[in-house]
């Protein structure tokens, strides 16, 4: 809850709802490590394999611990795999 | 079609099965008639076949998933996801449960025959089952 007086921008507010806005670089970077199945990498992060096809579609967006998991898959920072998109 | 999938559309299936089942007549197994506990027997019996259609359907499912896709392991272990997707169908299914309960308790304070209260309360069952499959579904499929 922000201080009394605080604006509250309408992005605030509408966080958490609507569409994601969280892109992402999953298929790519699966590519260039060799053509990792959605399956391996589902392996390696600990999730099933259909969260990984939810995610690479945008139709799933994952947890902070989960998004660490593949960034670190991957060998690559969090804002390399994931990108906010500020509309 | 994943085998999280495959199981809600089967309790849709057999939810619409047991419906058409109980208009017909439903079964005329021991306790049944038209008294009040007999009509509560004959709901119990359609619960009781409801819960063999979900087993049986669930392993026979399995082994033709498994047969189609090559694959050992068809249902594989909840994560974040899952977990997340059964949440938001069991909110659905808490408001049409709670809704459709009050509606049969309605009918009883409006002073319906208790029998048509009962079919109420098993329909409010019913509901919650179909709004937390079909949620299920809506979920893995559209996101």
């Amino acid at each position: 809850m922000p201080p009394r007086g605080w604006p509250i921008t309408a992005s605030a507010e509408a966080m958490g709802k609507g569409q994601a806005q969280i892109a992402n670089t999953i298929r790519t970077l699966r590519f260039h490590a060799g053509e990792m199945t959605q399956a391996a990498l589902a392996e390696k992060v600990g999730v099933t394999r259909q969260t990984i096809v939810a995610i690479e579609q945008g139709r799933y967006s994952p947890s902070l611990e989960v998004a660490f998991r593949i960034a670190k898959a991957f060998g690559l920072p969090l804002d390399q795999v994931f990108q906010y998109q500020d509309n | 079609m994943t085998f999280k999938e495959l199981t809600a559309a089967t309790m849709i299936v057999g939810q619409v099965i047991i419906v058409v089942w109980l208009l017909q007549g439903g079964p005329s197994l021991p306790g049944v008639n038209e008294t009040l506990a007999g009509t509560a027997m004959r709901l119990v019996w359609a619960v009781a076949a409801m819960v063999v259609w979900n087993i049986v359907a669930a392993i026979i499912g399995a082994i033709l998933l498994a047969i189609m896709t090559r694959s050992k392991n068809v249902d594989e272990p909840d994560d974040e996801r899952d977990r997340h997707v059964g949440m938001r169908a069991m909110r659905n299914a808490y408001f049409a449960t709670a809704i459709a309960g009050l509606g049969g308790l309605l009918l009883f304070a409006f002073g319906f025959a208790p029998v048509v209260g009962v079919y109420a309360v098993f329909g409010a069952l019913m509901l919650g089952g179909f709004v937390d499959a079909a949620s299920r579904l809506a979920y893995y499929r559209l996101g």
